[in-house]
């Protein structure tokens, strides 16, 4: 139980780390444009 | 027939249930805390279901740990009768909430102090979850821990505290005077409490 608990703990930092780093990143406007690459687009 | 049974069966259940809560037999300060530590979770589930952020879920996960484990903590060894280590104790967790905001935040800043909020956060919950029924906020000896993070690091959950403080000193830099004064508080704590685990 402690394992999981813990193993669930190292899961939200990580997901908590990337989703305020992609929150950093749209906030300064750092997106990709897919068109500018020729990639089809929906 | 079969529906009385049933009843027999979950009133049983109940009763040890409540029995498993009753042999805990948590001091008044366990029970205040827990309380208050419930409450922090409350809050954060809040803002976890208003703003989505993962961060917060975390800090449910961490607030419900400490509230269960202060209510089955083990009943301390030995204790320091000093009121002065207990004060230190709480003013030192409320430091804190005393961390002026940014005035004019810069992106930069802003990412590296939730970064570091997030690790610091992340080890200190670890910490919590190594400690388990060891856990308290003012020094008590309630048996050594050596597992875990313990292993590595004699005060993992104030690393973990002073990790996340760190990220405030980068929103505003009149936070570096309430940082160096949190971590005074954090090495007072950690040498109080190697006295009374020596003993």
């Amino acid at each position: 139980m402690k394992r999981i608990l813990k193993i669930l703990v190292v899961v939200l930092a990580l997901g908590a780390l990337v989703q305020t780093i992609a929150l950093a990143k749209v906030n300064n406007g750092d997106t990709t444009d897919s068109t500018k690459h020729g990639e089809p687009t929906v | 027939m079969e529906t009385l049974q049933i009843q027999q069966n979950m009133v049983n259940q109940l009763s040890k249930l409540i029995g498993k809560i009753n042999n805990y037999k948590a001091d008044s300060s366990g029970w205040i805390g827990s309380v208050i530590m419930f409450i922090f979770a409350l809050i954060a589930a809040y803002r976890w279901h208003t703003s989505g952020l993962i961060f917060f879920a975390l800090l449910v996960v961490r607030d419900l740990a400490a509230s269960w484990f202060l209510i089955s903590r083990k009943p301390s060894k030995e204790k320091n009768d000093s009121r002065l280590s207990e004060v230190l104790a709480y003013v030192s967790s409320a430091c804190p909430f005393i961390y002026l905001n940014s005035m004019q935040p810069l992106p930069q800043a802003g990412l590296v102090s939730s970064i570091l909020a997030i690790i610091g956060f992340a080890i200190s919950t670890l910490a919590l979850f190594d400690l388990g029924g060891s856990f308290g906020v003012s020094p008590a000896n309630r048996g050594v821990v050596r597992t875990g993070l313990y292993r590595y690091v004699r005060h993992p959950m104030y690393s973990g505290y002073a990790i996340s403080e760190l990220g405030f000193v980068f929103l505003n830099p009149v936070n570096l005077i309430i940082y160096c004064i949190s971590i005074c508080f954090y090495l007072l704590r950690a040498k109080l409490e190697s006295k009374i685990l020596k003993t």
